[in-house]
C-alpha cells in the first residue's frame, strides 16, 4: 500500500480523493446546519443534553485528525521505500 | 492593575528575549534570517503553525461566540480545522518542492517573475496588513483592559516587542517564540478545559445543563443559531475557512523552514491535532462560560451580556476559577498569543519586501546577502511601525471585521492564483494577476457592502450583500476571471521547476 502511494500518479489520486472527503464532510456539516437545524439541536440520546450537532462535530474532527495522520504516515512511508 | 498578569506577561518577555538574544547567534544569513536555515523539525513546526493559527481573535472570540450563541462557537471552532488537511494534502509537498523563502517564489517557478512578484507581494502585504492590525487593535483593548496600560502605549509596548524578535531573530526566533506560546496555549486550555470539568464531577451533561438554565435561549444554545443563516453563508463561510489558512502568507512560509517535504507534511499533520484538540478543549470551556458566568452579576451586565464584551468570556473564567492568579496566567497567555502571531507577520512582511520587491527591482550587482538582509531588518521596523500607526487608527473598529477582511483577501485574491499555479498549466502571468486584483477587489467590495459595515458601521438598515463573508461571489470570481484570460490571451510557456507542480 505505502509503495503504491509513492507512485506519483496514486499519490496525486490520494491527495485529491483526501480534500474531496475533507470539503465534503465540512460542507455537509455547515448545509445540515443550513437546511436543518433543528436536526442538530436534538439529544443523541434520551437523558443526554449531548446535542447531535457537538457529537457529530467531535466526530468529524477527530476523522479528519485521524485521516490527516494516516496520509502523513503512508505518504512519508512510501518516500522511505 | 492585575499583579498576577503583570508578572506572567514580564516573564513571557524575558524568556523570549532570550530566545531572541541566542536566535541572533544564529541568524547570519538569508537561509537562517528567512526561514531558519530549513532546520525546523516537522513537530516545532507544526506547533509553530498552530500557535499562528490560535492567534487571540480565536482564543477570546470562540470562548465569546459559546457563550453568546453556545453551538455557533463550536461550528467557528470546527472550521479552522479544515484548512488544514487540505494544506497537507495538496499544498505542503508542492510548497515545499517549488519555494525557497516566500510565498512568491512558487508562483514565479512558472511565471513571469517581476509582474508576478509586484502582484504576489501587494496582495501579500494587504493581508499580512489587515490581519495584523486585528490582532493590535486586539491586543490593545486586553492589556488596557487587565493592566489598565493605555491603549497607545500597550499597541507601542507590542510593536516594539515584535519589532525586536523579527530584526534580531529573523525566523528562529519567530518560530521559537511561536513554540513557547503554542505549548503554552495549550497547556493553559488543557488545564482550564480539566478545571472546568471538575467543578461538574466530570460530567458534560452537568456543564451543559447548568448552561442551559443560564442562557436567555435555554436548550437553543446545545444547537445552530444565527452564525449561518442560509446555504449561501454555510457555503461562504464554509469557503473562507477552507481556503483562508491557504492564502495566508505567513502560515504558508513556515513550511519552507523545514529540511525536507517528509518534515512538511508532518508540520501540517502536527498542527492539525493541535488545532483538533483545542478545538475539543474548547467545548467545555466554551459552555462553561455560560454555566459558570452566565448567572453570575460579578460578570454580567444584561442577558448574554458580559461587562466588557463576550470576548472576556475566557478570561472572566480563567478568574471564577482560580482567581486572580489564573486570570494573570490566562491573560499572559493571551498576551503571548498576540506577540508571536504578530511577530509571524511581521517576519512574512519584511521577506516579502526585502526578498519579493528590492531583490527583483534592484540589479544583482548593486546588492549582496548582507544589503538585503539590512532592507529586510528596515522593512520589518517600519511594518511594525505602520501596524502600530493603523491599529492605533482603527482603534475602534470592530476586530472580527478586519480580521474577516484578511481571511477573505486571502481566500480570494492570493489562493485562486496559488491554486492555479501549482495545479492548471495554462495558466498565463496576466492570467494570475487579473484574477487575483479581481477577487481582491470583489472581497473588499463585498465586505463594504454586507451585513458587517454597511449595516454594522454605515449604519443602513439592511445590506446590500447578504453574506458576512464574500467569498462564496469573490473567489469564483478570482478563478473565472484568471482562467478567462489565461485561455484568451496564452503566454509561451516557461520551464518549470518541477513537474511535480503540475500533478
Amino acid at each position: 500500500m505505502s509503495r503504491k502511494a509513492g507512485n506519483p500518479k496514486t499519490a496525486n489520486i490520494i491527495d485529491w480523493a483526501c480534500t474531496v472527503l475533507t470539503v465534503a464532510s465540512f460542507l455537509a456539516y455547515i448545509l445540515v446546519i443550513a437546511f436543518w437545524p433543528d436536526l442538530f439541536r436534538q439529544p443523541i440520546a434520551q437523558g443526554t443534553l449531548v446535542s447531535i450537532g457537538i457529537a457529530s462535530g467531535v466526530l468529524l474532527s477527530v476523522f479528519l485528525v485521524a485521516l490527516a495522520g494516516l496520509y502523513a504516515w503512508l505518504r512519508n512511508r512510501s518516500e522511505r521505500e | 492593575m492585575n499583579l498576577a498578569a503583570l508578572l506572567s506577561f514580564l516573564l513571557f518577555v524575558a524568556v523570549t528575549l532570550v530566545i531572541t538574544a541566542w536566535a541572533a547567534r544564529r541568524t547570519g544569513t538569508r537561509g537562517e534570517y528567512y526561514v531558519a536555515g530549513n532546520a525546523i523539525t516537522g513537530f516545532q513546526n507544526g506547533l509553530a503553525l498552530a500557535g499562528d493559527y490560535i492567534s487571540a481573535a480565536v482564543l477570546l472570540g470562540v470562548a465569546g461566540l459559546y457563550f453568546s450563541s453556545g453551538l455557533d462557537g463550536f461550528v467557528y471552532n470546527f472550521g479552522g480545522i479544515i484548512g488544514w488537511p487540505i494544506l497537507l494534502f495538496l499544498f505542503s509537498e508542492r510548497l515545499r518542492r517549488l519555494g525557497r523563502y516566500t510565498l512568491t517564489d512558487v508562483m514565479s517557478t512558472r511565471l513571469r517573475n517581476r509582474p508576478v512578484r509586484v502582484y504576489a507581494a501587494s496582495a501579500n502585504l494587504f493581508v499580512l496588513l489587515f490581519y495584523m492590525i486585528a490582532q493590535m487593535v486586539g491586543a490593545g483593548l486586553l492589556m488596557n483592559i487587565l493592566l489598565g496600560i493605555s491603549f497607545t502605549a500597550s499597541t507601542t509596548i507590542i510593536g516594539s516587542l515584535m519589532a525586536v524578535y523579527v530584526v534580531f531573530g529573523g525566523m528562529v526566533a519567530t518560530t521559537w517564540v511561536q513554540i513557547v506560546k503554542a505549548t503554552l496555549l495549550v497547556l493553559a486550555g488543557a488545564t482550564m478545559s480539566v478545571w472546568i470539568l471538575a467543578e461538574f464531577s466530570f460530567d458534560l451533561d452537568a456543564i451543559l445543563s447548568q448552561a442551559v438554565a443560564n442562557h436567555p435561549t435555554g436548550d437553543r444554545i446545545l444547537g445552530p443559531s444565527n452564525l449561518i443563516t442560509g446555504p449561501g453563508a454555510a457555503i461562504s463561510l464554509g469557503l473562507t475557512l477552507i481556503c483562508g489558512p491557504a492564502g495566508l502568507p505567513h502560515i504558508l512560509m513556515r513550511f519552507f523552514t523545514v529540511p525536507d517535504v517528509r518534515h512538511a507534511r508532518n508540520s501540517a499533520w502536527i498542527a492539525t491535532a493541535v488545532i483538533g484538540a483545542f478545538c475539543l478543549m474548547m467545548i467545555p470551556i466554551g459552555y462553561g462560560t455560560v454555566a459558570v458566568l452566565g448567572n453570575n452579576p460579578q460578570f454580567i451586565e444584561g442577558p448574554a451580556q458580559l461587562i466588557g464584551g463576550n470576548n472576556m468570556a475566557a478570561l472572566y473564567l480563567a478568574q471564577a476559577l482560580g482567581g486572580n492568579v489564573f486570570l494573570g496566567i490566562i491573560s499572559a497567555v493571551a498576551f503571548a498569543t498576540i506577540l508571536a502571531v504578530v511577530s509571524g507577520l511581521t517576519i512574512a512582511a519584511a521577506a516579502t519586501v526585502s526578498h519579493d520587491l528590492y531583490a527583483t527591482f534592484v540589479p544583482e550587482a548593486s546588492r549582496t546577502e548582507k544589503t538585503e538582509l539590512r532592507v529586510s531588518r528596515i522593512a520589518a521596523l517600519v511594518f511594525a511601525a505602520t501596524g502600530i500607526g493603523l491599529s492605533i487608527l482603527f482603534q475602534n473598529e470592530n476586530i472580527n471585521i478586519l480580521a474577516a477582511t484578511a481571511f477573505a483577501i486571502a481566500a480570494s485574491a492570493t489562493f485562486p492564483s496559488l491554486m492555479l499555479a501549482l495545479f492548471w498549466k495554462p495558466l498565463t502571468t496576466a492570467g494570475a494577476i487579473s484574477g487575483g486584483v479581481a477577487g481582491l477587489l470583489t472581497a473588499v467590495l463585498g465586505i463594504i457592502l454586507g451585513p458587517a459595515v454597511w449595516v454594522g458601521v454605515l449604519g443602513h438598515a439592511d445590506p446590500v450583500f447578504p453574506y458576512q463573508y464574500p467569498t462564496i461571489v469573490s473567489m469564483p470570481i478570482a478563478f473565472a476571471v484568471s482562467v478567462a484570460v489565461s485561455l484568451l490571451k496564452p503566454e509561451p510557456a516557461l520551464q518549470p521547476t518541477s513537474a511535480r507542480s503540475f500533478s
